[in-house]
């Protein structure tokens, strides 16, 4: 009898580990759940804060670098907009909706010839026929420097990506200011 | 359920919880990052919608100015002068980010965010294939894997029963080799049944030693008994000599059966009279008389030793004249032998485990040395026949023999070669 009792005790402790077990994946799952939930709180956005702080930081030397740079080597207009600006750090591919802008534009050399360096195409969500939610990385290069409104501006810009494409062309050449 | 399903099942159930556990996390994790991602591209779109916006005053990337539809915690972040990004809920889910771009105006973006990403779901389904795949094949695995202790625990039980059932400790089965627990079992089991059976000859040598070195000086005492001069005298040490004369007997008889030295030695008698002999011998012997002999169908002719049933019978009917009451009923049906008292039956110890020697279901000493039924069980054993003790309809003790039915009981003109059977041992 002792033996049987001691068997039955066993068996409650197995079924008792077994809940046990059960118990703590189910609350983990509950607690793992609500933890993404609480993800969804409010993020940092450390890209755009930092470009709100260099243009914070820019807008006073902005018009130095203009004064002194300008007129010896030519700068790019965005869409057609403004002043030539040398050496942009972002310019715009597709113009009439802004769908597409090759950004964190870092110049490897910029001659008054044409300018070559690297940078990230961004593919707006709501562009047609892109792959939405990517950055595309490429090559950049910048020729066909012309007088524009008084001002010496670089007419068209390559891109060669250097990975995926977003519309599966490898180069693609726009017609900028 | 058997060792191996325990094991198997327990090894299937923690698989299954670390394969559930990491799955959860690998789901978790990958939901994090996918997020994170989603959370690191917007900002970066809008870091560059920013950057359009200051230098041309105009939207790109699918930025909006003030937004109607911009979440309000992320709405209550950017009024701090704060850039923010921000997953929704809610049946549309989007991701957005957002920057105050002076003038109480808010720079936001947003891209469809689905609960359901594909990329996930198919994460999901090869985790729950692999998972599934995984407890499978441990299962598996783990049944071989107890499959072989199991089947080592089986042999070393179906040697230790060959032992019960009387066989000699078979040393190859309980002696295989390792150094684990079940080799170490069936070596303890082994050398159980070695030292057991090394005191069970002991005792048996120790019976039939003491009751040859009595039977002579018995002898001696029974024929100088008969020279004592006082006739009463002469009496009491006769009457006692001859008890301790039949005590002796039976002891070696006892001894000899437990040898298992014994054999048959078969012929064809027909039971009824062989019973009925057996009982006019018996009535007035040994206190047995009043004992009623009933033939029940047809008498049958049965193949056995005459000398030994007499031996089997004699003793359960002694055995009824000296604990039970008259009268004894002797019933003959077929090839079995019913013998019936009306005394109070059996003792239970003897029902259920057999007789035991020297034990008596008199209190007193001096009425019987309880070696009768020993003995009948070990007679009944070298028939090949069964003894059974129970109890009867309406009180008192039953002994039931069944003697074997011979083989050829259709032709009993060929059956009076003797043949001899060797007794199994007790």
């Amino acid at each position: 009898m002792t033996d049987r009792a001691v068997a039955r005790w066993a068996g409650m402790r197995t079924v008792v580990a077994i809940l046990a077990g059960m118990a703590v994946l189910v609350l983990g799952g509950v607690w793992l759940a609500n933890a993404t939930d609480r993800a969804h709180g409010v993020d940092e956005a450390p890209k755009t804060a930092a470009a709100q702080k260099s243009r914070a930081a820019g807008r006073e030397s902005q018009v130095e670098v203009e004064d002194s740079d300008s007129r010896e080597v030519p700068g790019v207009r965005d869409c057609g907009v403004g002043e030539p600006v040398p050496e942009p750090t972002i310019i715009t591919l597709d113009c009439s909706t802004a769908g597409r802008v090759a950004s964190g534009i870092q110049w490897d050399q910029y001659t008054a010839a044409g300018a070559a360096g690297s940078g990230v195409v961004q593919v707006s969500s709501g562009a047609a026929g892109a792959a939405a939610g990517k950055s595309f990385p490429a090559r950049l290069r910048l020729f066909g420097p012309k007088e524009v409104d008084g001002l010496v501006a670089f007419t068209a810009l390559e891109v060669t990506y250097t990975g995926a494409t977003p519309k599966g062309e490898h180069t693609e050449v726009f017609p900028i200011a | 359920m058997g060792i191996r399903g325990r094991i198997a099942l327990a090894i299937s159930f923690v698989t299954a919880l670390a394969v559930v556990v990491l799955g959860v996390a690998v789901h978790h994790i990958s939901g994090m990052e996918r997020d994170r991602q989603a959370l690191a591209y917007q900002d970066g779109l809008l870091s560059s919608a920013l950057q359009i916006y200051q230098r041309d005053g105009t939207l790109a990337l699918g930025a909006q100015l003030d937004d109607s539809t911009l979440p309000f915690p992320l709405e209550r972040a950017v009024a701090k002068g704060q850039s923010g990004t921000y997953i929704s809920g809610g049946d549309d889910p989007r991701v957005w980010a957002a920057t105050p771009v002076g003038d109480d105006k808010v720079l936001s973006i947003s891209a469809s965010y689905p609960d359901r990403d594909p990329l996930q779901a198919a994460l999901d389904k090869a985790l729950v294939v692999a998972g599934a795949a995984t407890v499978a094949l441990m299962a598996v695995v783990a049944w071989f894997v107890a499959q072989s202790l199991s089947r080592r625990l089986r042999l070393s039980a179906a040697a230790a029963r060959r032992i019960a059932s009387g066989e000699a400790p078979d040393a190859d089965a309980l002696h295989a080799g390792g150094r684990d627990e079940v080799a170490e079992l069936g070596r303890s089991v082994h050398h159980m049944a070695m030292s057991l059976a090394a005191r069970v000859s002991a005792e048996r040598q120790f019976t039939a030693d003491v009751a040859h070195e009595l039977r002579t000086p018995v002898a001696g005492l029974v024929a100088s008994a008969e020279l004592l001069p006082h006739p009463r005298a002469v009496e009491m040490v006769q009457e006692r000599a001859q008890t301790m004369r039949a005590l002796v007997e039976d002891l070696l008889e006892v001894s000899r059966l437990d040898a298992g030295v014994e054999s048959a030695q078969l012929e064809a008698v027909e039971l009824p009279s062989l019973v009925h002999g057996i009982v006019k011998r018996a009535r007035g012997q040994r206190g047995v008389n009043d004992v009623a002999v009933e033939v029940i169908g047809e008498g049958r002719i049965v193949v056995t030793d005459a000398r030994r049933v007499e031996r089997i019978l004699v003793n359960i009917l002694a055995n009824a004249a000296k604990h039970g009451r008259p009268p004894i009923e002797i019933t003959v049906e077929g090839t079995r032998i019913v013998v019936r008292d009306h005394g109070d039956g059996f003792p239970p110890g003897l029902v259920d485990q057999g007789p035991r020697r020297f034990r008596t279901a008199a209190p007193e000493r001096g009425t019987g040395h309880g070696l009768g039924l020993t003995i009948a069980v070990g007679q009944a054993a070298v028939l090949g026949a069964r003894l059974a003790f129970g109890e009867a309809r309406g009180g008192g003790a039953q002994a039931v023999l069944d003697l074997p039915e011979a083989e050829d009981e259709n032709e009993p003109e060929q059956a009076p070669c003797p043949r001899a059977v060797t007794a199994p041992g007790p």
